[in-house]
């Protein structure tokens, strides 16, 4: 109908409109989400997250610009880690990204980073304080991430310290039936038993760890160290 | 149903068919095909309600409506053409078959009716006589704003009401008259007396008008009044409420006359055979016009192809600019890639790192065993 033809024009004309706004803004935000990309790929943290923040301005809720936000913030602090400079605040801003992240993305894919954030938050407070309380992190970073064994690792170190000498072998032992390749474990297992005067046992394990990771040179050391301790022992009768 | 564009615009042939006081009537040819438009004039116009109704109404008793508006400001219809004759050119015609096409005009307006539509302009010229299935009527032009043909307007419409279900049904008895008289009931001169002439209709006695026009003289003729006899009280009433209740009443009203004066379906078969023949209803192919004759009272608007050209044009860029901008990787795919790929480097598991001292270990210093990301 003619009368129709009319409000089919204007109907083209509007879609042409909207489409090409919508074009446009997804150009601008996809040309930001590009630069922040490539800078965190080619370790230019700092351009990352402004670029990042300037889609965040526009849209809080964009799921992809607020995780690149996120990993940027971890790449910075992870840097820092590295150079054994105090990383605490910088773990607690990404941990309170990725608290936002899981909000606006729910899925699986956020996980495994939240939770080594969070492991990284924890030793970051230790680090401040021994005294500090993180077992609750390290419990949300497992919950988080069943195989992040760097976190079960401190949780065992942590309640070997303070006694529940028990719950931290039974950590270790989970942890090296789960990853043989974790070679903290055995080294901080073994150093359990050598405390506790067991050399046997802390030959067992050191032993076991140097199978599995002959490369690893602190394993090798202390199977040498407790091999000849065990050997000076014989001779002397004291075993 | 046209509503991506008009079919004036494709309009390669044209004649004048009919100029009346309402409208100019022209056929069309579009794309080879014929079509009609109905060119209102001033003052004229359809009610757009009833024409979009009927629009939907799919039968071989209505006109196909293909396209109706506005064009500079002039109302105008466009329908198919229908390959038959008006049946206000067709004479006399004999009461059997009178009968048959009240019939079919009657279930067409029962379409309408379901959808709350009525006529409003029941006449002689309104209805076209096909040569589809024995014989067709067609109704054409419904939704007149005013009283439609005065010879056969109900005097409620005379007094500016509305077209409902009772004034078509006054209207079919002056239909069903003219058809089987040959001449109008009422003669009139102007809107004031034929408005008068209607609201005194009753009084007329029509079997004896009918018997005075010499053709039901004889003993058929008798049995033809005689049929007929039950169906004008109940059309032809100056007052609505005296009429039939409504067309399914008049139907089997019409069914029974048909019964009386038909003498049978073989015999109803071949009357209806003989008019068509003898009113020359299967040679009527009107050849479609080549060239647009004497002028068109539109204007054909040649499709500006470069105009839709650039539109696409502009569609198609904007979708492959969209389409590059979700499969250059750089989007979802991308952040999550460099996070997985900051990830593995932070799970890196590295050798447990050197001790100096015995490993009677405390806390603190138990912390430097700590795994620490590689810088790999």
């Amino acid at each position: 109908m003619q009368c129709r033809v009319v409000h089919n024009r204007l109907y083209n004309a509007v879609v042409v409109f909207v489409a090409i706004l919508v074009a446009s803004i997804l150009c601008a935000c996809s040309s930001e989400m590009n630069r922040g990309d490539e800078a965190l790929r080619i370790g230019d943290y700092d351009r990352a997250v402004l670029n990042f923040s300037k889609v965040l301005d526009r849209e809080p809720a964009n799921r992809d610009a607020r995780y690149g936000l996120a990993i940027a913030y971890y790449a910075i602090a992870e840097d820092k880690e590295r150079l054994r400079e105090s990383t605490f605040a910088l773990w607690e801003r990404t941990v309170r990204e990725f608290k936002i992240l899981s909000v606006v993305d729910s899925s699986e894919k956020i996980k495994p980073m939240y939770s080594t954030a969070l492991f990284y938050l924890a030793r970051a407070m230790l680090s401040e304080n021994e005294q500090a309380r993180v077992l609750s992190l390290l419990d949300q970073s497992i919950q988080l991430d069943s195989e992040n064994y760097f976190s079960y690792n401190l949780k065992a170190l942590i309640l070997g310290a303070k006694g529940d000498v028990d719950g931290a072998k039974k950590i270790y032992a989970y942890i090296v039936t789960r990853e043989p390749k974790f070679a903290s474990a055995y080294v901080n297992l073994g150093n359990l038993y050598w405390n506790a005067r067991d050399y046997e046992s802390a030959w067992d394990i050191w032993s076991m760890g140097h199978e599995a990771l002959p490369q690893d040179a602190v394993l090798a050391k202390w199977t040498k160290v407790a091999e000849d301790s065990l050997k000076a022992m014989v001779y002397s009768g004291k075993l | 149903m046209r509503n991506k564009s008009s079919l004036l615009d494709s309009v390669t042939g044209g004649v004048l068919l009919h100029d009346g006081g309402e409208a100019s009537v022209y056929l069309l040819n579009v794309a080879g095909s014929p079509y009609v438009v109905k060119w209102y004039k001033d003052g004229f116009s359809f009610d757009e309600q009833i024409i979009e109704s009927a629009y939907k109404v799919r039968t071989s008793g209505l006109y196909r409506i293909e396209e109706w508006g506005f064009r500079n400001g002039t109302p105008y219809l466009i329908y198919d053409y229908i390959d038959g004759v008006s049946s206000d050119k067709v004479g006399r015609m004999p009461v059997a078959v009178a009968l048959l096409a009240l019939r079919q005009v009657v279930k067409t307006l029962m379409e309408l009716q379901k959808l709350g539509v009525s006529h409003g302009d029941l006449s002689p010229a309104n209805v076209v006589f096909t040569a589809s299935k024995g014989l067709q009527a067609v109704l054409i032009d419904c939704g007149i704003v005013g009283p439609g043909a005065l010879a056969y307007a109900a005097p409620e419409r005379f007094q500016g009401k509305r077209p409902d279900e009772k004034s078509d049904l006054f209207s079919l008895g002056l239909l069903l008259y003219r058809w089987i008289a040959g001449e109008e009931l009422v003669h009139a001169d102007g809107y004031e007396q034929f408005a008068e002439q209607m609201a005194n209709v009753q009084n007329l006695n029509i079997s004896e008008k009918l018997y005075s026009t010499g053709f039901f003289d004889s003993a058929d003729g008798a049995l033809q009044l005689s049929a007929l006899e039950p169906l004008w009280p109940g059309l032809v009433r100056s007052d609505a409420s005296e009429r039939v209740d409504d067309l399914d009443e008049l139907d089997e009203l019409l069914e029974i006359a048909l019964n009386k004066v038909s003498g049978g379906d073989v015999a109803l078969a071949f009357c209806v055979s003989q008019f068509v023949d003898a009113k020359n209803l299967r040679n009527v192919a009107l050849k479609v016009p080549d060239s647009i004759e004497n002028g068109l009272p539109f204007v054909v608007q040649k499709k500006n192809k470069w105009l839709k050209c650039s539109v696409f044009g502009v569609l198609l860029f904007i979708l492959i600019l969209i389409a590059l901008l979700f499969t250059s990787g750089t989007m979802s795919f991308g952040i999550d890639a460099t996070g997985d790929l900051l990830l593995k480097r932070s799970r890196t598991l590295e050798s447990s790192s050197e001790v100096e001292k015995a490993p009677n270990l405390k806390v603190d210093s138990l912390l430097l065993d700590l795994p620490v990301p590689t810088v790999k």
